[in-house]
């Protein structure tokens, strides 16, 4: 594995919250994706490794770079693309005109090749059709899908991708993973994300982020393995079952220990990930 | 800053500068600052309701009514337009949260400030030569075929037309600085209550024991302007290198906002300092 990024013990604290703690990762070539519940620190480490924000303690590297020196800083930079969680336009751009803007700023100077590239970009998240039209008065997922536009610019080598599938719709959302499928070859992605289908559609790679600190690293088979054995359906719901949901046929699935003679499926991502997640929280609750 | 380098990308090998990234986005800041809204609409009123105005009053030829809505709205009204603008465009990624977009590109926050910066003079700062140069032509055609319709005598010199433009720039590069020192809402007003309240304490600053306040206001001392004694006595020509200073400190406190590399920054505006302080002292009676 190519190593794109470096991770070591990078703490972040955020007035009383610590947002990262110690979390330690390599990220190589490909697609890794990034799990973790809600205020996991998922979100302050792709700030980390897109080089907005610095830790208070730890080493990052990306490509062999240090981002904290103001040089290899601008060295990662070039090689960058980011989408963050809550992408802002300022007002008075339309879609071209707001990706040519960040395009000036990626210091791509030629107006015939930048005006190309923006033009490329546009058309890989099918927003041809508005790119005269005003940012700010798209959908959210038109939004979402300039911003990622943006992200594109350059063909970078590192692509930091927050929650990009957040109001997508099921469409795009495919389109989407044909785009970072792309965008994963021989170069590398990471994608933080709540949706644990696109990981197991999209990624060589997982990492399961929790308080702060790295809870998983592995493939995605590798974390369905968690799962395993720990999944069945019954008729009626079971008070043993750590997590228990009535799926479409109307059976219950329960996750946990299942009991003898329990109708074992074979689990999902999404499973692993749940049980991962939930045993730690039972383990810092006790 | 300088940097001129090729990376090779998906897409083979694009090309960067880091120089002519700051000079392109000083041209499309520029051009923001002036299509602003803001800008537009007030620009357009007050050029209407001056226009109008001057041809109601002054029954005089089409040339000297353009030359004293140039002059009188560039010197009331135009250098609060320039900041308001200036500092919307500036604080615009704030105020939309598109700031860690921003901040992932390749130039660095002080670039884009640098840029900024370069958009007051594409911008606002061509406006004001194009302004000036054009009531300079009409004064110059004016004088020299005698009319004497003006409603002060005569037109404003040369030295005048140049300090009105430094002040157009100083406004749009003071709230650069102020947008990037001062990041909350309401520091638009602010800014512009001490712009204005501190200009016109010091332009009327003829009091005792020193009576030289008016020369420090960033702002013109003409002796056509202003019929006082204190005008008559100093250099307007210092006075101008003392407002091209005030600009260069405008530049220097914005640059200094960023961490990095700032005490270089501050030997750089120690030295603006001094020689803004010098020329300050040469332009006094």
């Amino acid at each position: 594995m190519n190593t794109a990024a470096l991770v070591t013990d990078v703490r972040r604290r955020y007035g009383r919250t610590q947002a990262l703690d110690g979390a330690t990762f390599e990220i190589g070539t490909g697609v890794t994706g990034l799990l973790g519940p809600n205020g996991a620190g998922k979100t302050t480490l792709l700030r980390i490794l897109a080089t907005v924000a610095a830790p208070d303690s730890g080493a990052v590297s990306v490509f062999g770079r240090n981002p904290a020196v103001a040089g290899e800083r601008l060295e990662i930079r070039r090689r960058l693309g980011y989408l963050p969680q809550d992408p802002g336009f300022q007002r008075g751009f339309s879609v071209f005109e707001f990706i040519d803007y960040i395009a000036i700023l990626k210091e791509l100077t030629n107006r015939r090749e930048r005006h190309d590239e923006v033009r490329r970009v546009i058309e890989c998240v099918d927003l041809e059709s508005v790119s005269g039209k005003r940012v700010r008065s798209l959908s959210g997922g038109m939004k979402r899908r300039t911003a990622l536009a943006a992200a594109l610019l350059g063909d970078p080598q590192f692509l930091v991708l927050d929650e990009p599938t957040a109001g997508l719709d099921p469409e795009q959302r495919l389109r989407f993973r044909e785009l970072v499928s792309d965008a994963g070859e021989g170069r590398a992605v990471l994608l933080s994300t709540h949706q644990t289908e696109d990981v197991a559609a999209l990624c060589q790679d997982v990492v399961v982020l929790d308080q702060g600190r790295v809870l998983f690293h592995g493939s995605p088979a590798e974390l369905t393995s968690v799962a395993d054995g720990r999944v069945w359906f019954a008729a009626e719901r079971s008070a043993d079952a750590e997590l228990v949901w009535r799926g479409a046929d109307g059976r219950f699935r329960h996750l946990g220990s299942p009991p003898p003679g329990a109708d074992v499926v074979e689990p999902t991502l999404e499973d692993g990930y749940l049980l991962l997640v939930g045993r730690v929280d039972e383990e810092a609750a006790a | 800053m300088s940097t001129a380098t090729s990376v090779a990308t998906g897409r083979g090998v694009l090309t960067h500068s880091t120089w002519r990234a700051m000079a392109i986005l000083g041209m499309r800041e520029g051009r923001r600052i002036i299509v602003s809204p803001v800008f537009l609409l007030v620009l357009g009123f007050f050029l209407l309701m001056g226009g109008v105005e001057a041809v109601a009053e002054v029954k005089v030829p089409s040339a000297s009514t353009l030359y004293d809505v140039i002059t009188f709205f560039s010197a009331l009204y135009l250098g609060l337009l320039v900041y308001i603008s200036t500092h919307l465009v500036t604080s615009s990624a704030r105020r939309t949260k598109a700031e860690p977009q921003l901040a992932a590109s390749t130039l660095s926050a002080r670039q884009r400030n640098v840029g900024l910066s370069l958009g007051v003079l594409f911008g606002p700062g061509l406006l004001a030569l194009v302004l000036m140069v054009t009531a300079a032509l009409i004064g110059n055609t004016l004088a020299l075929t005698g009319f004497d319709g003006f409603d002060r005598e005569p037109p404003a010199a040369g030295i005048t037309l140049v300090q009105l433009g430094l002040t157009l720039i100083g406004a749009g590069l003071f709230a650069v600085m102020w947008a990037n020192w001062l990041r909350f809402p309401g520091s638009l007003p602010l800014g512009l209550v001490v712009l204005v309240v501190g200009t016109v304490w010091l332009a009327n600053g003829d009091r005792a024991p020193l009576n030289t306040w008016p020369w420090f206001a960033p702002y013109i001392t003409a002796p056509e302007w202003f019929d006082e004694p204190w005008a008559l006595t100093g250099s307007q020509h210092w006075h101008a290198a003392y407002l091209v200073g005030l600009c260069a400190l405008a530049f220097c406190a914005t640059m200094l906002r960023e961490r990095e590399g700032r005490a270089r920054w501050l030997l750089v505006t120690g030295a603006v300092l001094a020689a803004t302080a010098v020329a300050g002292g040469l332009q006094l009676p």
